[in-house]
Parts: C-alpha cells; structure tokens; sequence
C-alpha cells in the first residue's frame, strides 16, 4: 500500500523522539502533487508542476509544548526537528490542558474508490480545457476584451497522522478545477468578473456555466450604478454568505471562549438566532470536498450541530478546549504540520428552510453578487462589517438594476436575528465546502447616493 | 544547498529540450516564531523549509516546477514534466558559471545563523505585555516573534550562480480592549531585514502607550458617517492605498496581460501633478529591501511616478521579454514554491511641500483617517476598500470626535488624481504582500496627503 513509507517515516521519527526521553509526541506528514495550466491568447502561458512533502512534530513535556518541522526528510534534518521541538519546548508556558491521548483501536485509512484509479486524462485535454475556457468568454461578446485569469488545476494530496500511543491516520483525497474572468469595457464604464468549477474528476467540470458566468455579470456590471442610500432587504449568493459567515466563525470557536474573545462566550444554549435557523458541521457530508474522515489529533470526525432552531447548542472544540471545558472534544483539532493545535470547523450545512423563491424575493430584494474588503472591511471581534459590494436590485423576482460604488454595513451577529425568510433548496458554495439555501436578511445598511 | 555541477546538468537538460532560457532557485529559510499570548508562552515555532524550484521558457511562456529532493534524477523528473509540452528538437547551449557571492546590505548581529537567545525574547515581548495591562480595560494582548534565515542560490541558462543570505525579523502586537461587549483592537508591526537587534531599537512603553491608546479611542469612537467626502489619509501606512489600488496595476505581472489601466500609459499624467512615487529596494535594513531580487539582479531605486507622469513599470525577466521594458531587479516570490514575478519592494509616495495642518483647515467635513487597516483591490481596475483603525471626523478646519468602522472605497487610478496636497512628513512602514507569487515582505508608505473626495463606507 502507497502509505506504508509514510506510516514508517511517522513512527520512526516518534521512536526518534521517544529515544529522546520526549513523553508525548505527536506527528503530521502532508505529502501532495498539483498541476496548473494558464492560458492567454489562445495558448498556455504557464504551467506548473509541484511535488511537496513537510513533517512536523509536535511534543508535549511536562505540560510545555514544542514545536518544530522540516521539508527534508534526511535522517540528520528529522533529528535537528526533534532537538529543536524538544529544546523550544522548555520555554513554552505551561498549558495543563493540552495533551496527546488520542488511542484509536485502529488505523483510520480513508482512500475513496476514484482515487486508487490513476486519473485517466491526458495533458492534453487538460491544456484543450485551459485554453477553450479563455476562447469561449472571449467570444460571448467583442465588450469582453480579455481575460486575464483563465486556467485548470488539479491535484492530490495525502495526510498521515501518528502519536506516541500508536494512534495512525490516513487520508487521500484528489480534486480538479478550472476557471475564468471575463474583463469588459464600454465606454468609461469596466468590469470584471470571474467563475470557477470544481470536481472530483475531469469530467466533473462544467465550462459552460463558468464561461456564462463569468462572462454575463461582468457584461451586467457595465451598468452597474449606485443605488439611493437607505434600508434594503438583503440576499447574498452563497460564496459570499459563506465568507461572511466564515469572517466569523471564530465566535463558534472553544478556544476563542477560553480566550475570552468571542462573541458568544456567554451565549451557549441560549438564542442567538431567529427560529429558523439550524446549522451543522457535517465533516463526512459526502457531497462536500472538506470531506474529513479525521482531526489533527487523530480523533474521528463526527456530525456536529451549532446551533438549533435559532439556539447555540455547541462551540468546536479540540482535545485541550474540551478540557478546558471539562466536556469532550467534538473532533474540531486542526494543525498543520508547521502550526499549533487550534479549532477549526469542516463542512458547514445550514438546514433548508420553507420559503419557495417567489416568497423569498417578493418585493425589493439587493442580491449580493460580490463582496470587497472582506479581509479588511469585517471587525470579528465586534461584528461590525462594512464592504463595497456588487450587485442586482430584484423586484418580485425579476433582476433589474445592477449595483456598484455602494457599501454595505451591518454586525453579523445582529443580522442573525434579523432573517425574514429561508429558501426551501440547499446551494454549494464554489468550492463545494459550505451548503446553505438561499436566506433574506431585512433592512441592512446600505450608503450610495 | 545545490552543488553547481548538478545545477549546471539540470539546465542543460532543460536547453537540450529547447528552452531558451532555464533558472533554478534553491532555498533554504530556518525559521522561529514566539507567540505570547494571556501573559504566556504560547509556543515556540521552529523548522527548517528547504526546495528547488526550476524554471525553463520557451518564447514568452514561462513553466515551473518544485520539489523538496536535492537529487538530480528528482531534478531531471520535475524538469522533463514541466517541458513536456514545449520540447523541441533546438537544442541551445548555456553559459558557463561565473560564480558570485552577494555581500548584505546592513551587518547582521543576532540573526537565527546563531544560537537564538530565547530568554531575551521572551523577557521583550513580556515587557510590552505588563506595560499594556496597566489599563483595566485591556483584556487580551498578542505579541509574536518571527524571524528568518534564509539562503539562496539562483542558477540560470546565461551564466548567473550566486548564493545570497536574508534575514528578516518583525514583532507584530495586538492590543484588545474592551467595555461591557463592545471591545476594539489596535495593531502595530514593526519589522526589517535585520536580526533580533531590531527589537532593542523599539521602545516597550511607548510602544505600549501607542496601542492603547488608539484602542481606546476606537472603543469609545461613534460610527463613521457614510458617503463621499474629503479625506486626510496621515503618513506611513497610510500608503497601503497606492501599493494596492496603483502599485498592482504597474507590475508587469498585470501590464504584460493589458490586464492594468496604466498599460499604455507610459509618459502620460496618470495623477496629480503633486504626486511622484517611489518603489526602492535598496534602503538598508528595510522590510521590503533586497541585494539582489529572486532572479539575481541587484535590486535598485525605481521612480514609477514623477510629477503625476507614469516614469516606470516593475519589471522582471519574463514582464521585460513581453512588454520589452528594461527589468527594474523586483522578480520576487514567497518561497521555492513560486515563480518569480514582478513584485514591490518598499513603495511609497515621496514627500511634498505641504503641511499637515494646512490640509485639515482646507475640509469643511470629511475624514482624517490616522491609521488606515489592510484592504483589497480588484485586479485591473484598481477598485478598492480599506478599513481604517484610527479615524476622525474634520468639520470646519479642525479635527473632531473618533469614528469606528469606516471604509475607504474608490478607484486607485481616480484617486491618484484627486490627491490635491502632498505633506513633507514622508514615514514608512512595514506589511504583508500577496499575489501571484505569494506572500512577500514589502514596505509602504507617504506624507500625509488630502484626497478631495473618496466613497466612506460607515454605519452611521
């Protein structure tokens, strides 16, 4: 089996560490290979090829945490990455919470099917789809002069887990993608706009609608003006209600409670949403590409509910958190091979509603097409966000007015409370990671003329 | 690191299948980072990152291709992949080595070369911790330390082996204040391409008194009105605008795609006629300076504006092959696992004639926006939104209450030509960069300057 030199490097380097005299060792291997193909002007203008792998230890001693990793899997570099771990480790501040005890009866090893097959395409149609991607938006339209970011990518990536207490996990999973922007001018009027499609095999990716897309809202946005400064019934598409929601997320976490900066620090299983509202963590969701079969301490992946009917039912929490919390851990650990354990969640599903599309955007409705400024404009600690956005004024359903030059200003975790209705169908984001149906928002702040 | 004779049969592989121009970059950056956080050590971060990555063009198409194994036959894998689809029977021939070793631009005394002193890190960033919680309403204070040690060596087709080491060190804090469930944060990262006497140059009190303080007022600051009004942007990372709304749009990354509203621009009036800028990477010790950029050219003093005339793109080797501009040594890139691309350095707007005073008495109502946040820009158009930390209303010549929460949003090209006063009191300061090569250190910076009218986003 193709992970068993992975498994020996994991166990080696915890016998490395335990020769040390190192009492809890836990250890991430990430190993991965991506292809990515850009094209301009009818041909690919650069491709890449990676090949990657990085180790990393995380040891525990006396209730003081080390941490340290390596790119080179030389012997000499694994035993400098040991001593460092172990030597840092001494100046650490003592956390009696955090502690590797994760002891699985058995290795958790999670290869899907399509993955044991090698993928069957070749370079050459990888390089056809790059290329037409840019063609076929070029084309809807002499408006659309260029596009400046057309392309494909795929790629595999591998996960080992080990600790001290012979805990071992393994998961591989592959994806494939391909995306386009269409730049269009008229006049002085220019815009931009781009769509992406993912899979789990080639034939999964859908050019057509990326190329539409991509190609009619940046032709819409052409006319897209400013609307009257006033209270306006919101909708957002679902990439851009996930990233509001994910600027956020830190409020759910168990670690931000412990450390006292969350939001909802003092909210647990009370209502912090309208009735409505129901939203899970779902890490084996099967339609998601999040798909989790474990955390980064080992520990099985299981469903999740956040909140329920409107009311926070439960944060996400590590091993250390849920200690903390004197409850167990809901298998939300995350670290990378390089980083130290944090809270994460995987796969967020937010339950359909009853609302059909007519009732949804009955009346004036701004739907939310893009957002700007989220990594500046968002204050998570407070709430408080205030973006530029894109895009269309609905009427009773019919799209109307493009929107631009306008900014939208709210608190997240107020407009919670503020959820007139709830689609009855669930959408994916583009990256197949959050499912949510389409959900009102009323009277959000918005400034324009 | 990569011994010349394995680098030297790589390339001529990559010749042999027709390119006409192949690098390799061979990195290797030892890293540390301190986290304090509650008073505590949080954790001490160390590793060792190692790759090479190959390059090989065939006309104006650039391939690349990395991997962790310093083996030739691993090399020459990663190579035959990457030209897979551009080999040609023409084989060419690639110059002999002139070896070069690259001397620093400042002396480096406590780099991570040597044994880190860890007490005398932990002892400076808990100094700053227990001034800061002097103030009851301070409820969380993060301060890390992070440095690097990085050594390259860049191999090319026409003769260029040269090794260079970087250092780098930045002390990012965060001051969290808090009444009742309204809390307000105030950031702060100084950082240079020095080692860790760089924090014996930073004041723990001062710095202390300056996070708080700005905490505090946005804590107790009013909402910020919206809608379009003058602005006051100060100096120092103030500049952060014209990095991200302009800066982006003169790298040959976006010109070379007619992706850049400057493109065809060169030696037109693309701003005020008080603006000149400055992309310059060879200010010692400075965040975004180099000796030589990612490809091994020594790095220089770039004017990109002079007088509200576009004077220079950024360019690197494949920007200058397809736009046929001279490179300006600002091929950059995060790490091995980048190509490089036409990136900033330190970047800012040059000092004018004005005073600060003189701008604030010229608004009947805006905003003076202190100290700006981070942001984003659209590519291509150079639409942008920022958030700004510190701000204050103007009304009538003088400045007034704090405001929280407002957003800068507007063009980079318009705004350029809205800057109506440039002052004298040129500051720079030290950030983050990403883009298509990844994420880089770079500076910004300007005076203060007067934009006439800007969009403010707020909730007000």
């Amino acid at each position: 089996m193709e992970w068993n030199s992975g498994k020996e490097l994991c166990f080696q380097i915890i016998d490395l560490a335990k020769k040390a005299g190192i009492q809890e060792c836990d250890v991430i291997l990430q190993r991965g290979q991506s292809l990515s193909l850009q094209a301009t002007k009818g041909a690919i203008d650069k491709s890449k090829i990676t090949s990657t792998q990085v180790v990393g230890i995380r040891v525990i001693q006396d209730q003081k945490t080390g941490i340290s990793a390596s790119e080179s899997l030389e012997l000499d570099s694994l035993k400098m990455m040991v001593e460092q771990a172990k030597a840092t480790s001494r100046y650490s501040g003592v956390d009696a919470y955090q502690s590797i005890t994760q002891k699985n009866t058995a290795d958790i090893i999670l290869v899907p099917d399509r993955v044991k097959q090698k993928d069957p395409t070749s370079l050459q149609q990888k390089i056809d789809l790059a290329i037409r991607l840019e063609q076929d938006v070029l084309a809807v339209d002499k408006r659309i002069h260029n596009s400046p970011y057309s392309g494909y990518s795929d790629g595999e990536g591998e996960s080992f887990y080990a600790n001290h207490l012979g805990t071992f996990c393994y998961q591989k999973d592959r994806s494939f993608s391909a995306y386009t922007s269409a730049l269009a001018a008229a006049e002085q009027a220019q815009a931009m706009y781009t769509s992406s499609s993912i899979g789990r095999s080639f034939a999964e990716l859908d050019l057509g609608s990326c190329v539409k897309e991509a190609s009619s809202v940046a032709l819409r946005l052409l006319d897209a003006k400013p609307i009257p400064t006033g209270r306006y019934d919101v909708i957002f598409s679902t990439d851009e209600w996930e990233s509001i929601l994910s600027a956020h997320l830190g409020a759910f976490s168990a670690k931000a409670v412990k450390e006292g900066t969350s939001y909802y620090r003092e909210k647990l299983m009370k209502s912090i949403a309208v009735s409505g509202l129901t939203m899970r963590d779902r890490p084996q969701y099967a339609d998601g590409f999040s798909y989790s079969a474990f955390d980064d301490e080992g520990m099985p992946c299981q469903d999740l509910t956040v909140i329920d009917k409107g009311v926070l039912q439960s944060f996400f929490h590590n091993s250390a958190t849920a200690r903390f919390f004197k409850q167990k851990s809901t298998g939300h650990a995350s670290r990378g091979a390089k980083g130290s354990l944090g809270v994460s969640p995987t796969q967020l599903v937010i339950d359909k509603g009853n609302a059909s599309k007519s009732e949804l955007y009955k009346g004036d409705v701004l739907k939310v097409i893009a957002l700007k400024g989220l990594h500046s404009g968002t204050n998570a600690v407070s709430g408080h966000f205030s973006l530029a956005l894109e895009g269309v004024m609905v009427k009773d359903g019919v799209e109307g007015q493009m929107v631009k030059d306008v900014t939208l200003s709210a608190n997240f975790y107020d407009i919670l409370n503020g959820i007139q209705a709830i689609g009855s169908t669930l959408e994916a984001s583009s990256g197949r990671g959050f499912f949510s149906p389409e959900i009102r928002f009323s009277g959000m702040s918005v400034a324009g003329t | 690191m990569l011994d010349s004779r394995t680098a030297q049969d790589v390339i001529s592989a990559g010749c042999d299948l027709g390119a006409s121009f192949v690098d390799i970059f061979v990195e290797r950056s030892v890293y540390e980072a301190i986290t304090l956080r509650d008073s505590e050590v949080k954790d001490i971060k160390t590793g060792t990152d190692f790759g090479i990555g190959i390059r090989a063009i065939f006309g104006h198409k650039s391939v690349y291709g990395y991997s962790n194994i310093a083996e030739k036959e691993e090399l020459l894998r990663i190579l035959r992949l990457i030209c897979e689809m551009d080999k040609t029977g023409k084989s060419q021939s690639p110059r002999s080595f002139n070896h070069q070793k690259i001397a620093g631009q400042v002396k480096i005394e406590q780099g991570l070369n040597k044994p880190s002193p860890y007490e005398e890190k932990i002892a400076f960033l808990r100094s700053v911790d227990e001034a800061v919680r002097k103030n009851s309403k301070v409820t969380q204070f993060d301060a890390l330390s992070m440095q690097k040690w990085q050594t390259i060596q860049v191999f090319d087709s026409e003769g260029l082996a040269m090794e260079d080491e970087r250092h780098a060190i930045r002390i990012p804090m965060t001051v969290i204040t808090a009444d009742g469930s309204n809390q307000a944060r105030a950031f702060t990262g100084p950082g240079g391409t020095r080692g860790w006497e760089l924090a014996k140059t930073i004041r723990p009190e001062e710095v202390a008194d300056t996070l708080v303080r700005r905490a505090l007022t946005v804590l107790k600051a009013d909402p910020c009105p919206a809608g379009k009004m003058p602005v006051v942007i100060d100096n120092g990372f103030g500049g952060v605008i014209f990095h991200e709304a302009c800066g982006h749009l003169l790298e040959t990354t976006s010109v070379e795609k007619k992706a850049s509203v400057f493109h065809d621009k060169m030696g037109e009036m693309i701003a005020s006629s008080v603006v000149s800028a400055v992309d310059d990477g060879t200010i010692p010790g400075q965040w975004g300076s180099l000796m030589v950029d990612d490809e091994g050219m020594p790095t220089q003093k770039t004017q990109l504006i002079k007088d509200g005339r576009l004077n220079s793109f950024l360019v690197d080797r494949l920007g200058s092959m397809k736009t046929g501009y001279e490179r300006t040594g600002s091929a950059r890139r995060q790490s091995y696992k980048y190509a490089p691309a036409s990136r900033m350095r330190n970047t800012y707007i040059d000092a004018g004639h004005d005073d600060m005073q003189d701008m604030i008495a010229s608004v009947s109502f805006g905003l003076y926006a202190k100290v700006m946040g981070g942001g984003s820009v659209t590519p291509g158009t150079g639409d942008f939104n920022f958030a700004v930390e510190e701000a204050y209303i103007i009304k009538d010549g003088k400045i007034g209450k704090a405001v929280r929460g407002a957003t800068l949003i507007g063009s980079g090209p318009q705004v350029l030509k809205s800057i109506s006063m440039v002052g004298k009191n040129l500051e720079l300061s030290p950030g983050m960069c990403g883009s298509v090569s990844g994420s880089i250190n770079v500076t910004v910076g300007q005076p203060s300057i007067k934009v006439d009218e800007i969009l403010v986003g707020g909730e007000a």
